[in-house]
C-alpha cells in the first residue's frame, strides 16, 4: 500500500537540488534507461526480454521522466479550495432506484478488487485477501459471495476482476480455482512491476530482471488503468457491453456494490465518482478531495508542503477523505487512455528503507485520475462503506459482535447504542495475525465498547465483555492472562496474572 | 490449649492430716508419675494441690446456689480427674448404635400418630456463642446466611412450618449466655406474629480461675466484670433449664422430649423418624453422629470406653495420642434428643455428672482455666442411651467463612426454614472450600466478595492471599487462586474458572 511520508525529502534534498539543470536531468534519464536495458539482458529468454524492452521499459521510463520533470513543482497552496457543494453529492440525497432499473444497470457493471497487497504490516507472507476475516471466510471469499448473491438476485452476470501484483499473482491464481463452480466469472491481471530507485543517485536498485523481488515494487493502484488496458481486459469488458467499473480495495469490507451510486452516475453522465466519507480524528492523514484550478483533485498528505501539514490535517477545513472506492465509466477510461491524458496523474514519492538502502518508490493513487474525467464527482458516503482492515486492531472490530455477516456483507449490530465504531488499539504483541489469533481465544463482546487499549503480554480468555473505556496493561516482563468470562466496563486492568489449566 | 508440663514436679510428701483419708493419700502419690498410657496430659503442680474454695466466697460473687454447687463439683473433678487409658478405648460396636436409614424398620412410623408425637416435643437452640472465630461481636444466630435471613430466622421458619403442617404447638426455646441474652430478647420481638411460641433462658456463668493456682479471677465485693466469667458449655443446658422452671412447665404441658442443637447447624431440623424411634424404644438420650470428614478437626468423636459409649473431645487429647483416633469416624453433631422426665429425675437425684473439657485462654498474658461441658457428654449418664448414625445433611455447621460461602451459594436452596441441596448439582457432595486468613472475619469476607459466585459445579476452591472477587463469577471443578505476597488479585466480573490455577497480580481500577 501507498504510505505517504510526512517529511518528504523531495524537493528539499540538497543532493537532488544539485540536479538543477535540464542537461543534468537528460543525463540522468539516459543513464536510467541504459540501466533498464542492461537489466533486460538478464532475461531468461528472448520472449521475456522483448516483453520487458517493448512494454515495461516504456512505462517505467515514462514515469521516471515525469518524476524528474515535475519533482521540483510544488502545489500552490493558495489555489487549494475545499470542494464546492455541487462537486460532492450527498449519499442520502441520491434518488431511489427501482428493481427493474437495478437489473439494467447491473448488466453494465464489472467489479474490480485491488489485490496487490501482501499485508506485511500484519505479518502475512501471502496475499492479504486470503486472511480469514469472518467465520473462516477470507476477503476474497466475501467479495465472491457478494457478487454471487447479486448475480442470482438480478439474474445477471457481473464479473469480478482481480488486479494482482507480482507479489500475489501466482498464489491468487491457485486460490481462485475454488470458485470454479460459483457462477461468478473471475478475471485477473497483473499490475506493473517497477524497479525501486536509490535515493542518492536516482538509479534503479536491481541488476537482474528476476534477481530479488524486494528490489521491485508495484507502483500503486493508480496503475490499474494502464494495466487493465495492457492486459486487454478493458477491451474485453467493453465488448461484452460493460460500461461501468467499480474499483475498491479488497480489504475494505464496506465496499459493496451500491446501485444508488451507479444510478446517479448513469443519469448524470458522470464519468468518474470518488467515494469520500467524513473525517474523524483517526483519519487525519487520509487523502482529501479538493478543487484545484477549477477541477476536482485528490490531495495526498505526501503532496502537502511541510508548513501546511497541520492545516491539511484539520478536520474543520478538510472535512472528508478518500475511501478509494471508485466508479469509472469504461468508455471514458478508454478515451482518456488513448489520449494519454492519464500520463499526467500526480506522482507520490514514497521514501523507504529496504535491505538497508534508502530508496524511493514512485506511486500513483487511483484517485488521482479524477481530474482528467469529464463531470467527475465525489459522493459523501456513510462510514459503513469504509471498513478497512489494515491492522489486527481493525480485524478485531470486524470479527466481533459489532457486526454480523449477511450474504457476504458485514452489517452493524442494531443493538449497538451508537453509530460509531469503537477505537481499538492492540499493542505490538498483537501486531501479527498469528500472534493476534494465539492471544485471543474468543473475540470479546464489544457491543458497548467505546475505546480499548491493550499493551504488553496479554492473553484474552473466551466470552469476555468489554464496555465503555477499557485499558489493559501488562508491565514489561509481566504477563496477564485475562480469565474466561471477564467483564470490564470503564476499567484499567494491570498486573501479572497467570491462569493455567489444572 | 493443653499445656504439657515441662518437668516433673518435685515436692515433699504431704503430712498425714487427721482429716485426710488413707485413700486420698494414695491418690496423691499416683499423680507424681506420668503414665505413657494416659490419654490426657497431667495437671500442673499447682492445680494438684489447689486449696478448696469456700461456698461463701462464691455466693459473695453472686453465684446462684445450683451454679455454685455445679462449679464446685466440676472444679473438684478437674483436680481429681480420672485418667483414661488408651488400651481400653475402642471403636463403638454397631450394636450400640442405630443407623438412621434403618429407623423405618426398627421403629416404623404410624402417621396418624405424628401430630401427637410432635406435641410432645420441645426444640432448644444453643445460642450462647458470639462466633468469635469469625470476627463477630454479636450473637451468632443473628448472622445473615442468605440475604436478609439469619440462623434464628431459619429456626423459627422451620418450626412454624411444622406447627402449621401438623397443627401442633412445638415451642422454640433459646438458651442464651450472658453474652447473647439481651440482644436475643430484642431480636425475638419480630416473631410475635409467628405461629411459634418462643421462650428464652440463660445458662450459667462460671468464674475463671488462674491456671497455676486454680484461684478465682473475680474478686468479691467488686463490680461484675464479664471478662472474668465464662459460660460453661452446652452441657449446662440441663441444669439451667431446670433452674429456669421450664422443665416443670413443659412437663405440666405434656411435653416429653427435647431436641437440642446448635443454632448454627443448618442441618438440624425436626425429624419425625428419629423422634418416633426415641419414643418407641424409650430412649432417654439419643446423640446424632455422622461420618467424619477431613475438615472435622475441632469437636468430639464417639468411642467406646470400658464397653460404654463415651464422647471424647479431641482438644483434650495429648498431641502424640491424636493419631490413635484417625480411624474413629463417628463425629458428634451435637444434635441431641433427650427424655425430659429423665433429665428432671437425674437432676433431682443429683446424678447428672457430665464429663468436662478444659480450655486455657490467655488474659493479660496470664493463663486461665475454663471448665466446660459438652451436652453430648450426657450419653454416659443416661441409662438407655443410643448413638444414631445420621447422614451428613443433618450436620451443616457454619463455623467459618469458608462454610458460610458454601451456605450462601447456589449449592443450597432455602425452603420453609430448611436447607436443601440444589437438585441441579450432580452428586450429593458439598464442595471443599478453603478461604485464606484474609477472609477469616465475616466483614472481610463480605468486603472481598462483590457477590457470591456460582459454585454449582465446584469440587474444590482454595484462595490464598489478598484476593477480591467481582460479581457474577462461576467456579467449576478445582480452582486455586493465589495472590503473591504483598500483591492483590481482582477477579473480574463475569469470570468463569474451571479447573484453573490463577496466580500473580491483577488490579482492576475504575476509569
Amino acid at each position: 500500500m501507498m504510505k505517504p511520508d510526512l517529511n518528504s525529502p523531495l524537493p528539499q534534498s540538497p543532493q537532488l537540488q544539485a540536479f538543477g539543470s535540464r542537461s543534468s536531468d537528460l543525463a540522468t534519464e539516459d543513464l536510467f534507461l541504459k540501466k533498464l536495458e542492461a537489466i533486460s539482458q538478464t532475461a531468461p529468454n528472448e520472449t521475456v526480454k522483448n516483453e520487458f524492452l517493448n512494454k515495461e521499459i516504456p512505462s517505467i521510463n515514462k514515469l521516471f521522466t515525469r518524476f524528474l520533470k515535475n519533482r521540483k513543482k510544488v502545489i500552490d497552496w493558495d489555489k487549494i479550495n475545499p470542494p464546492p457543494a455541487d462537486m460532492v453529492l450527498n449519499y442520502k440525497d441520491l434518488p431511489a432506484i427501482t428493481e427493474q432499473r437495478t437489473s439494467e444497470l447491473a448488466s453494465k457493471l464489472a467489479v474490480l478488487k485491488l489485490n496487490g497487497g501482501l499485508g506485511t504490516t500484519m505479518g502475512c507472507t501471502g496475499p492479504k485477501s486470503v486472511i480469514e476475516v469472518r467465520s473462516e471466510k477470507t476477503f476474497l471469499d466475501l467479495s465472491v459471495q457478494q457478487i454471487k448473491e447479486m448475480n442470482e438476485r438480478y439474474n445477471i452476470k457481473v464479473p469480478l476482476v482481480l488486479m494482482n501484483s507480482f507479489n500475489t499473482h501466482q498464489e491468487t491464481g491457485k486460490i481462485i480455482q475454488k470458485y470454479k463452480y460459483s457462477d461468478v466469472k473471475i478475471h485477473s491481471f497483473n499490475q506493473s512491476r517497477f524497479p525501486r530507485i536509490l535515493k542518492d543517485n536516482l538509479m534503479p536498485v536491481p541488476d537482474k530482471l528476476f534477481g530479488s523481488d524486494s528490489e521491485w515494487y508495484p507502483p500503486g493502484h493508480g496503475d490499474v488503468f494502464f494495466a487493465l488496458q495492457n492486459s486487454g481486459l478493458l477491451e474485453t469488458l467493453i465488448n461484452e457491453g460493460k460500461e461501468y467499473l467499480f474499483i475498491s480495495n479488497v480489504d475494505n469490507l464496506g465496499a459493496v456494490v451500491d446501485f444508488n451510486i451507479l444510478e446517479a452516475m448513469d443519469k448524470n453522465k458522470v464519468e468518474y465518482i470518488m467515494e469520500v466519507t467524513n473525517k474523524t480524528r483517526a483519519d487525519v492523514k487520509g487523502g482529501t478531495l479538493i478543487q484545484y484550478e477549477g477541477k476536482a483533485k485528490l490531495l495526498e498528505i505526501a503532496q502537502v508542503p511541510s508548513s501546511k501539514v497541520e492545516e491539511f490535517k484539520s478536520i474543520k477545513k478538510f472535512k472528508i477523505f478518500n475511501t478509494n472506492n471508485i466508479w469509472v465509466n469504461l468508455k471514458a477510461m478508454d478515451r482518456i487512455l488513448k489520449q494519454n491524458l492519464l500520463d499526467d496523474m500526480d506522482i507520490i514519492i514514497n521514501p523507504k528503507v529496504a535491505d538497508g538502502k534508502n530508496i524511493i518508490q514512485l506511486e500513483i493513487a487511483a484517485g488521482a485520475a479524477i481530474e482528467f474525467f469529464n463531470n467527475a464527482r465525489g459522493v459523501n458516503v456513510p462510514r459503513s462503506r469504509f471498513l478497512p482492515v489494515k491492522s489486527t486492531s481493525d480485524l478485531f472490530i470486524v470479527q466481533s459482535n459489532l457486526y454480523s455477516l449477511e450474504k457476504g456483507v458485514l452489517v452493524m449490530n442494531k443493538n449497538r447504542p451508537f453509530t460509531t465504531v469503537p477505537l481499538v488499539k492492540l499493542g505490538d504483541n498483537f501486531k501479527k495475525v498469528s500472534d493476534y489469533q494465539a492471544r485471543i481465544k474468543g473475540i470479546p463482546d464489544i457491543l458497548e465498547l467505546d475505546q480499548l487499549t491493550v499493551s504488553g503480554d496479554i492473553t484474552f480468555g473466551p466470552n469476555m465483555v468489554l464496555k465503555g473505556t477499557v485499558i489493559i496493561v501488562a508491565n514489561h516482563g509481566s504477563r496477564i492472562d485475562i480469565p474466561e468470562g471477564s467483564e470490564f466496563e470503564n476499567k484499567v486492568v494491570s498486573g501479572n496474572l497467570h491462569c493455567g489449566a489444572l | 490449649m493443653t499445656d504439657t508440663a515441662t518437668s516433673k514436679a518435685t515436692v515433699e510428701r504431704p503430712k498425714l492430716q487427721s482429716t485426710g483419708s488413707l485413700h486420698s493419700l494414695f491418690k496423691n502419690v499416683d499423680l507424681f508419675s506420668e503414665n505413657d498410657e494416659e490419654l490426657y496430659p497431667p495437671l500442673q503442680h499447682g492445680a494438684r494441690f489447689a486449696a478448696p474454695i469456700e461456698d461463701s466466697t462464691l455466693l459473695a460473687l453472686g453465684m446462684k446456689p445450683d451454679e455454685l454447687k455445679a462449679f464446685q463439683k466440676q472444679r473438684h473433678a478437674y483436680i481429681n480427674k480420672d485418667q483414661i487409658y488408651t488400651d481400653e478405648i475402642k471403636i463403638p460396636n454397631k450394636t450400640e448404635m442405630v443407623d438412621y436409614h434403618q429407623l423405618h424398620l426398627v421403629s416404623p412410623i404410624d402417621q396418624s400418630n405424628a401430630s401427637r408425637l410432635l406435641n410432645k416435643l420441645v426444640v432448644i437452640k444453643l445460642n450462647g456463642g458470639l462466633g468469635n472465630s469469625m470476627g463477630c461481636k454479636t450473637a451468632k444466630s443473628t448472622m445473615e446466611i442468605a440475604p436478609g435471613v439469619t440462623f434464628l430466622d431459619m429456626a423459627v421458619a422451620h418450626i412454624e412450618q411444622i406447627n402449621q403442617d401438623y397443627n401442633v404447638d412445638v415451642p422454640l426455646v433459646i438458651m442464651n449466655s450472658y453474652k447473647t441474652h439481651n440482644e436475643t430478647n430484642k431480636v425475638i420481638e419480630k416473631y410475635k406474629t409467628h405461629k411459634v411460641s418462643i421462650k428464652t433462658f440463660q445458662q450459667s456463668m462460671f468464674p475463671k480461675m488462674y491456671k497455676d493456682t486454680l484461684n478465682l479471677v473475680p474478686k468479691p465485693n467488686t463490680p461484675m466484670n464479664p471478662k472474668e466469667w465464662y459460660p460453661p458449655g452446652s452441657g449446662d443446658i440441663f441444669r439451667s433449664l431446670q433452674r429456669s422452671g421450664l422443665i416443670d412447665e413443659f412437663l405440666a404441658a405434656g411435653k416429653e422430649y427435647i431436641f437440642i442443637s446448635n443454632v448454627e447447624n443448618l442441618g438440624s431440623i425436626i425429624d419425625l423418624q428419629v423422634l418416633n424411634h426415641i419414643h418407641l424404644q424409650k430412649i432417654e438420650f439419643g446423640l446424632e453422629v455422622t461420618n467424619r470428614i477431613n475438615t472435622d478437626s475441632t469437636g468430639g468423636i464417639l468411642m467406646s470406653y470400658k464397653d460404654k459409649l463415651h464422647l471424647l473431645e479431641l482438644s483434650q487429647v495429648k498431641p502424640e495420642k491424636l493419631k490413635i483416633f484417625k480411624d474413629f469416624k463417628l463425629w458428634n453433631t451435637n444434635n441431641i434428643w433427650v427424655n425430659l422426665k429423665s433429665v428432671s429425675n437425674l437432676i433431682k437425684e443429683d446424678k447428672l455428672d457430665l464429663d468436662w473439657i478444659v480450655n486455657y485462654p490467655l488474659e493479660n498474658h496470664k493463663a486461665m482455666v475454663q471448665l466446660e461441658t459438652p451436652a453430648g457428654m450426657g450419653i454416659q449418664n443416661f441409662k438407655n442411651s443410643v448413638a444414631i448414625f445420621v447422614p451428613r445433611d443433618r450436620y451443616r455447621p457454619i463455623k467459618s467463612t469458608s462454610q458460610l460461602l458454601v451456605a450462601q451459594s447456589n449449592i443450597f436452596q432455602f425452603d420453609h426454614g430448611q436447607v436443601k441441596l440444589n437438585s441441579k448439582r450432580e452428586g450429593q457432595d458439598v464442595p471443599l472450600v478453603k478461604l485464606g486468613e484474609e477472609f477469616s472475619t465475616v466483614s472481610d469476607y463480605e468486603k472481598r466478595f462483590k457477590s457470591i459466585p456460582d459454585l454449582l459445579e465446584l469440587d474444590h476452591l482454595t484462595v490464598s492471599g489478598d484476593v477480591y472477587f467481582g460479581s457474577r463469577i462461576t467456579l467449576k471443578g478445582t480452582v486455586i487462586i493465589v495472590a503473591n505476597h504483598g500483591e492483590r488479585v481482582d477477579i473480574p466480573d463475569g469470570v468463569v474458572l474451571e479447573n484453573k490455577v490463577l496466580s500473580g497480580t491483577l488490579r482492576i481500577l475504575d476509569h
